[in-house]
């Protein structure tokens, strides 16, 4: 983008911000999102910020006064429904905005965890949803509410009462499809748009990121991420997303992958809408020669069309179900004296990438797992440098009958870093990375039926690379990669990072504490003890002139389905279901 | 320790006397499954459904059906169908239909019964023989032929002469999606199983030929079905056996194959 188009799109952005006819006299406007991460009263968007650092300014809470952080109230999700809480919270004006597992979202009043109201999604009996029962958290806007369900609806209720306002089908969940992800909120010429991808889909569901009108649920645009798909916009073919099969064979394209299940993020700097994209299909990858665009991949959309305005892949041509959804941070890189507006990205394949935000150029790649056997590293152009030797076999190669080759490939199918949101400190200028050390063994399975049917699966059992530990969270400088502290947890980790002005990462763990730590050194300050592990993403807020800290715990998401050496790490973790909020009294913070 | 369990949860999939004295069997079948269990105008009918009709009323008592989706693989549809429940309700059958009868699969599966195969399932195509006059599959090196995606089919013709005709390979995004792609015209050849092409072949309203060509696969091209019930119902799966073994005799699993256009392919030996 030119400097003259990009002056002309952030004026564009003020003069939205300051027409804001179309937003209700109620409840927070677009203009209050676009300034979440700098208005500490409230946490109005997923990340705390649309661009999602996760950065609170609260500076009242700091190591000397930490040891004053008490409970102030729990509440409970109730109900038989116990597992995976990844919610993060929105609080505005008294009231939390919490999601929990099995599409249930609470209005609980912000002082004393008192139930406002409470919507359950009728589910359908017999639902499958690809991607476990979690949901990881609602959307504000005005008056009302939004978040996704497990049968792949949106919904939006009044904020006051729990009512539907609306409610909308994203796609068939007979087709494998599910909602999980927060959805996002985006100014555009039009007004705000309500922003969300897709979670799962069987065969030949194909990743796409999507616009609706968030006063209706209307479709605003559609865009496809693989090769070859026409987009939507105002009920219209838009454009195509890159070539048809110009990285793939044939019309393997046409069911190519690439689920955006995890959300995005937004840049008001650059007005761009940041989404990554899931692993391509068939998972054989040898049946798909060619990079296999935009799967694993991040992009970057226009919000008033859903044009892509750059791409860039992480795993071109995946073969060990890496992902490419992890979120895309916006920040300012301080480099060599100079600023570079930049966005970095934890990737499931074990790489931490910084890229330039305004085209998608890359900057850097750097491990932050250890030991990565899939990649000898990530060249000058962005590419990595396999290690074919690391590729699963093929399993057409296979004797029938016969297991296939073993292969041992770090990370794990499950990511140097899942689904779990760093944070970006803007006073230590350092990423804290939630991340796992472990790797899986994978072979070709070749007794294995689907639907009744003769299938070839593939076996996979995973395994931690040292002894004492599976998770790791690191503080990692974008200027160059280096790992400044690390703090390694004896289970797998799954929950998301917070980081404050006060000096302070909070991170849950799946034994159940909610710690906190020196920003600067790593060293552990705090920790309580919620009951149940901790799967969801902290949130700090003022509230009466204290600071308050919140976070939901209840054990769950992905770790748990897998056995293995990981399954003896989390035998004895309870399940559960609540959020717990925390202050710093103003007597103690006085001292 | 199973007992308690049962006693907790009363949507568990029960042992025989419980099915009796509640006057229910429920019957697990997959969804969209055409031509074993799929919804007609509305009707869940199919050659599994007419089968599990035959169970309950070998029992005395009333089926009730539970349409499921099908997981990752069969080992996650025993879990979700007999043994532990759906993900979100807990909610199972006494018995799953269409479960392959398999020694791996019930080793690894050690919380169900896998008995009475009633079925032998093989590969087979069916073609326009006017454009397709070949008598194997090196025809598809220079034609089309529709799939489900993802499906057995679809793995064997993807790795056939080393990917060679995999081109030529269309993959619909279900099985109804690919009899549509052959009974229209647009595709001259479709491959499935045998129950499922002759299904198909019915449908297409021209003459068309069932074809079974010598195939090497990468995965069995053949293997028998039964059903599952859960491991402390072996009773219930011994009844269910002899109403299968009767209606094997008197012709009547025969016959439901017929009203769907299918052959019963008994199960070898």
């Amino acid at each position: 983008m030119t400097i003259r188009k990009f002056a002309l799109a952030a004026l564009s952005i003020v003069s939205l911000v300051a027409g804001v006819g179309w937003v209700h006299a109620e409840g927070p406007t677009i203009a209050d999102l676009l300034k979440d991460q700098d208005n500490p009263k409230s946490v109005l968007t997923n990340g705390l910020g649309v661009q999602g650092q996760r950065f609170s300014p609260l500076d009242r809470l700091n190591r000397n006064n930490i040891k004053g952080l008490v409970p102030a109230w729990a509440f409970s999700f109730g109900g038989e429904k116990q597992r995976g809480q990844e919610a993060q919270p929105i609080v505005y004006d008294g009231t939390i905005y919490v999601t929990a597992s099995y599409s249930r979202i609470f209005a609980v009043e912000s002082r004393t965890g008192e139930k406002l109201w409470e919507y359950e999604a009728r589910l359908p009996e017999g639902i499958l949803p690809c991607c476990d029962v979690v949901n990881r958290g609602a959307a504000i806007l005005g008056d009302k509410v939004f978040f996704g369900t497990l049968d792949a609806r949106l919904v939006a209720l009044d904020a006051k009462t729990g009512k539907v306002v609306w409610r909308k089908k994203i796609d068939d969940f007979e087709a494998g499809y599910s909602y999980t992800a927060a959805p996002l909120i985006v100014p555009s010429k039009r007004g705000p748009l309500l922003v969300t991808g897709v979670s799962g889909g069987e065969f030949g569901a194909v990743g796409r990121v999507e616009a609706r009108n968030p006063e209706n649920g209307e479709l605003v645009w559609s865009r496809p991420v693989i090769e070859g798909f026409v987009g939507l916009l105002d009920g219209k073919p838009s454009t195509m997303t890159g070539k048809a099969g110009e990285t793939w064979p044939g019309e393997m394209y046409k069911t190519g992958g690439g689920a955006t299940w995890l959300g995005g993020t937004y840049d008001p700097e650059t007005n761009l809408i940041f989404f990554g994209t899931g692993n391509p299909a068939p998972w054989n990858s040898y049946t798909r020669p060619g990079d296999n665009r935009w799967t694993a991949s991040r992009l970057a959309l226009d919000p008033d069309t859903g044009e892509i305005k750059w791409a860039f892949q992480t795993t071109p041509h995946d073969g060990w179900d890496f992902d490419g959804v992890n979120e895309f941070i916006s920040f300012d890189l301080k480099k060599n004296g100079a600023t570079v507006k930049a966005g970095a990205t934890a990737d499931r394949n074990g790489f931490f990438y910084v890229l330039d935000r305004t085209n998608g150029k890359f900057l850097s790649a750097t491990p932050f797992v250890k030991q990565i056997t899939w990649a000898k590293g990530i060249g000058p152009d962005g590419r990595p440098i396999y290690n074919e030797e690391s590729r699963p076999g093929d399993p057409s190669k296979a004797e029938p009958g016969k297991p296939g080759k073993s292969v041992f490939s770090v990370p794990s199918f499950l990511g140097g870093k899942n689904w779990m949101p760093m944070a970006y400190s803007k006073q230590t200028g350092l990423f804290y990375v939630p991340s796992n050390e472990w790797g899986m063994d994978i072979w070709n399975e070749p007794i294995t039926y689907k639907k009744g049917a003769a299938f070839l699966g593939a076996g996979f059992t995973i395994k931690p690379i040292f002894e004492d530990h599976i998770g790791s969270l690191k503080a990692i400088d974008p200027a160059t990669g280096e790992i400044k502290w690390e703090y390694k947890n004896k289970a797998p980790l799954w929950g998301g990072v917070l980081t404050t002005a006060g000096g302070l990462v909070f991170m849950g763990t799946p034994e159940g504490y909610l710690k906190a730590f020196d920003a600067k050194t790593g060293e552990e300050l705090w920790k309580f003890n919620t009951g149940s592990g901790i799967v969801g993403s902290p949130i700090t807020w003022e509230q009466d002139g204290e600071q308050w800290v919140g976070v939901v715990s209840g054990w769950g998401g992905a770790v748990p389905l897998w056995g293995g050496e990981v399954a003896k790490l989390i035998k004895n973790i309870s399940q559960g279901g609540s959020m717990w909020a925390f202050k710093l009294p103003k007597t103690v913070a006085a001292k | 320790m199973a007992l308690l369990a049962l006693v907790a949860a009363p949507a568990a999939a029960r042992p025989l006397d419980d099915v009796l004295s509640s006057g229910t069997l429920v019957i697990a079948v997959y969804r969209n499954f055409a031509p074993w269990s799929f919804e007609e105008s509305g009707t869940l009918t199919g050659i599994d459904v007419e089968i599990g009709r035959l169970l309950a009323e070998h029992l005395h008592v009333a089926p009730k059906f539970l349409a499921r989706m099908p997981g990752e693989d069969v080992d996650s549809d025993l879990r979700a169908n007999v043994w532990r429940g759906d993900i979100v309700d807990r909610v199972m059958a006494d018995v799953m239909l269409h479960v392959p009868v398999d020694k791996e699969l019930g080793l690894r599966n050690d919380m169900v019964v896998i008995c009475c195969a009633y079925e032998q399932e093989r590969m087979a195509v069916v073609v326009d023989p006017e454009a397709v006059p070949a008598v194997s599959f090196g025809a598809f090196r220079n034609r089309k032929i529709a799939v489900e995606g993802g499906s057995t089919a679809d793995l064997l013709l993807s790795a056939l002469y080393n990917g060679a005709i995999s081109d030529n390979v269309r993959r619909a995004t279900s099985f109804e999606a690919a009899v549509a792609q052959f009974s229209s015209g647009e595709v001259p050849a479709l491959m499935a199983t045998r129950a499922q092409v002759e299904w198909a072949a019915a449908k297409a309203g021209r003459r068309v030929s069932v074809e079974e060509w010598p195939l090497l696969g990468v995965v069995k091209t053949s293997w028998p079905v039964g059903l599952a019930t859960r491991v402390d119902a072996h009773d219930l799966a011994y009844a269910l056996e002899d109403a299968l073994t009767e209606a094997a005799k008197d012709g009547r699993l025969a016959a439901i194959h017929a009203r769907f256009n299918v052959t019963w392919q008994p199960p070898a030996n």
